[in-house]
């Protein structure tokens, strides 16, 4: 089920929420255990096949977890916590390697082999959510391992991992944030001013998926479709392309992340913020601060670290860095081109330390604040990206004819209108098929792509992020009435709007992960 | 906190009812040829056609029944549909009648480069839901058709008999003998390689064939069209009669659209393609 789903909205939701607080005011427990069973029918209506998959993993994690908190778990070399944990991520990556990496392995072993020994694709289909179940409950473990963590409730564990705001599509939640609101006595009674800033959340989340990302995704699509196809897209086209997916992307993710944050708050749980405007960082460094900080924060806590991150010189945390980003890459999508977007942002954060412990104050040391910032801004979505272009691509042939195209190597497209210049020697290197000639032959015309693009920049660089905003309403500096009730009235048009523009199949870009 | 809810709700549920009203009153000429088309699901056919305008234009089926002696269905929508609208209609037909004896997949040759969105084809083909139907803004795109949309809102028929109906004519000067065309796009291809399963699973004679088209663009439509077996599946095959040469004289409202006075003797070709007969001209 889509949050952006009329199913979604207006019965599960609805319903979710009402029973849970029916329940919760008789037994905490008999809440939680509603809430758990309503997220298992949420994943098992997108996906009844996998909800197997996702129970077994669930409750062998949980009986992991127990022996590894278990007193007991100290005794032989076979049976210490050390062995259980490392059975447990045997069991988990096994898991995750089988389900979400077998057919790459495949693909890139058949790659070396001779056509007459190929080995036999296996048919399985990608669970999911499942990066996102399975890193959920890694964290877990390590932390029980670590003894940071003990739960011994399994209906609170059970709601921990399935809690459907978050189980598809992160944030990737830390048992530390849910645990002790799962507990408290306050989460299971009805709460209108968690309930209004919920539904404030949720209609702004649903506005940036529905009108701005789906706005967009049909110029990313086109433009990446046709280079798939072997189209070479001009610069406009591919730049138009390449801008389209980079904000596409953002506000898909964000927006799934803003909509899961205030269906949380309708239920009194609140879930960490996974999205920092991170178009506007002005370093990569900063980037990775504000993009995707759930996952951010276990690749450094779970890989980063214990890999040495960066306690062993420069060259090892050089080499720390680009493994997990790397790693990174891989755990979006089983694809050399996830790995190549991993590779790339290896790379961009070396330099970037790089260029730190070389010229200590940065840009700042040579030009005005206010320039040095701006610049970084600039350096920094260019090098995102240029990073997103393999992320999207469907194979790296793909991603080299929209490079190519950035470049201008594809040739320059010009209006139609001034075909009387293709005569002329000094426009040999032109085309005079319109502006976009492949966004112009699905459809879309030039004032559209430039207002759809001009207004998500608009947004993303200028305008406060959701979290920072609404912050203003939990505690920070108090609206006034008159102001409440404006952005009231505008959050109740967005979701209007939205629900009359949404698409009755249109999932969010990360579930694929 | 309350009055902010109170605010909230109240602007929702006074635009869901805005919407709502509003929706219950607007028609569009897509929206009418959907419906045209969709009630024709409800009759059984030996050979089904499915495509875009070029064949809305250049297939009369009750015609095409007479001179084939099969029972012929013509469910053409627009080149805003393309092969994802085919494999659509024709997975509803399927659905209702199992299989047809023939499925022609009618094409323009300017159609099958156009990347389509194929969720928001079905979406609009399908029946919509309670919410959907209640709730859906007019999409503007829909709209497209200027001349058309004007006889609607003047209260007249926008199709004429079994299609669109067409605006004045082009001059044959004002169309391009040169077409630059990209290749057949990904959601074409998709919806192909669905069809051919379709024709493969229920044993349907199946072919895609191009679209009445411009004679004056025969050059470039020819090497276009020696692209296409690459991405054709192995069940659909191509029909090299096609397309159907449209002479300067018999052009309609655009390069692919026969003008309604020569729909009898475009579908005199399809009824030859479809049931061979002595004395067929293509």
């Amino acid at each position: 089920m889509l949050f952006n789903s009329y199913q979604f909205i207006f019965v599960f939701l609805p319903l979710a929420w009402a029973v849970f607080f029916l329940l919760g005011a008789r037994s905490a427990t008999l809440g939680a255990a509603w809430l758990a069973a309503a997220s298992l029918y949420f994943y098992g209506y997108w996906s009844l096949s996998a909800l197997p998959l996702l129970i077994t993993s669930i409750v062998v994690n949980y009986l992991f977890g127990k022996a590894i908190l278990s007193p007991r778990s100290s005794g032989s070399a076979l049976t210490s916590k050390h062995a259980l944990l490392v059975y447990a991520l045997v069991f988990n990556l096994g898991l995750l390697g089988f389900f979400k990496y077998a057919n790459f392995l495949i693909r890139t072993a058949n790659a070396f082999l001779s056509p007459g020994n190929v080995l036999p694709a296996v048919d399985v289909d990608l669970p999911i959510g499942i990066s996102f179940f399975t890193f959920t409950q890694i964290a877990y473990l390590v932390d029980a391992y670590r003894r940071e963590a003990s739960e011994r409730s399994p209906v609170h564990y059970g709601l921990f991992v399935t809690y459907f705001p978050h189980l598809i599509a992160g944030p990737i939640l830390h048992h530390k944030q849910m645990m002790p609101q799962f507990a408290l006595a306050s989460t299971y009674k009805p709460n209108i001013d968690s309930v209004t800033l919920g539904v404030l959340f949720f209609s702004l989340g649903l506005f940036k998926k529905v009108v701005i990302a789906d706005g967009l995704a049909p110029y990313a699509d086109a433009v990446f479709g046709a280079a798939r196809e072997g189209a070479m897209p001009t610069l406009s086209d591919s730049w138009v392309g390449a801008l389209a997916y980079t904000f596409q992307l953002y506000f898909d993710f964000s927006g799934y992340c803003d909509m899961a944050i205030g269906i949380s708050k309708l239920f009194n749980i609140a879930l960490p913020i996974n999205f920092n405007s991170p178009y506007k960082a002005a370093s990569i460094t900063d980037f990775w601060r504000r993009w995707h900080m759930t996952l951010s924060a276990f690749l450094k806590d779970y890989l980063y670290i214990p890999l040495g991150g960066n306690r062993r010189g420069k060259t090892q945390r050089y080499r720390n860095l680009m493994i997990t980003m790397v790693l990174g890459g891989l755990w979006h999508g089983a694809a050399w081109t996830f790995a190549l977007w991993g590779g790339l942002h290896g790379l961009y954060l070396i330099v970037n330390h790089a260029w730190r412990a070389v010229v200590p104050q940065g840009l700042a040391g040579f030009l005005p604040a206010w320039l040095a910032k701006l610049t970084g801004i600039a350096i920094t979505f260019l090098a995102v990206l240029l990073a997103w272009i393999p992320f999207r691509a469907d194979t790296a042939a793909t991603a080299g004819r929209i490079y190519r195209g950035l470049l201008g190597m594809n040739g320059i497209s010009l209006p139609a209108s001034l075909g009387s210049l293709a005569s002329s020697p000094q426009y040999s290197g032109f085309v005079f098929e319109g502006l976009l000639p492949i966004a112009a032959r699905s459809g879309i015309s030039v004032p559209h792509v430039l207002g759809w693009l001009g207004a998500a920049a608009g947004i993303a660089f200028f305008c406060p992020n959701l979290p920072e905003f609404f912050s203003r309403l939990e505690g920070g500096r108090p609206m006034s009435a008159a102001q409440l009730k404006v952005l009231a009235i505008a959050c109740g048009v967005a979701l209007v709007v939205s629900l009359g523009l949404m698409q009755g199949d249109s999932p969010f870009l990360y579930f694929q992960f | 906190m309350r009055s902010t809810l109170i605010s909230f709700f109240g602007t929702a549920v006074l635009g869901l009812l805005l919407i709502g009203g509003v929706n219950a009153q607007y028609r569009t000429v897509e929206r009418e040829l959907i419906a045209h088309q969709k009630a024709k699901l409800d009759r059984r056919a030996d050979v089904v056609f499915v495509g875009d305008s070029s064949l809305g234009n250049s297939l009369d089926a009750e015609l095409a029944s007479r001179l084939s002696g099969k029972v012929v269905a013509n469910l053409a929508l627009t080149g805003a549909y393309a092969v994802p609208g085919c494999l659509e209609m024709l997975q509803q037909y399927i659905a209702r009648h199992g299989a047809p004896q023939q499925i022609w997949i009618v094409q323009a040759i300017d159609v099958l480069e156009r990347q389509i969105d194929a969720r928001r084809v079905a979406q609009t083909l399908r029946d919509a839901s309670l919410f959907e139907s209640a709730f859906k803004l007019v999409d503007l795109r829909e709209a497209t058709a200027a001349t058309q949309q004007a006889l609607l809102l003047q209260g007249q028929d926008p199709l004429d008999g079994d299609y669109i109906r067409q605006a004045a004519p082009l001059h044959a000067a004002d169309i391009p003998a040169d077409l630059k065309l990209l290749p057949v796009s990904l959601s074409n291809v998709k919806a192909l390689r669905s069809i051919a399963n379709l024709c493969r699973t229920h044993g349907i004679r199946c072919a895609l064939a191009i679209g009445p088209n411009a004679r004056k663009q025969e050059a470039v439509a020819r090497a276009y069209i020696e692209t296409i077996p690459k991405v054709l599946p192995a069940a659909v095959r191509l029909e090299g009669r096609t397309p159907f040469w449209i002479d300067d004289d018999q052009l309609g409202d655009s390069p692919n659209h026969v003008h309604p006075r020569y729909r009898a003797q475009y579908t005199e070709k399809w009824a030859c393609l479809i049931a061979p007969r002595a004395g067929c001209r293509l």
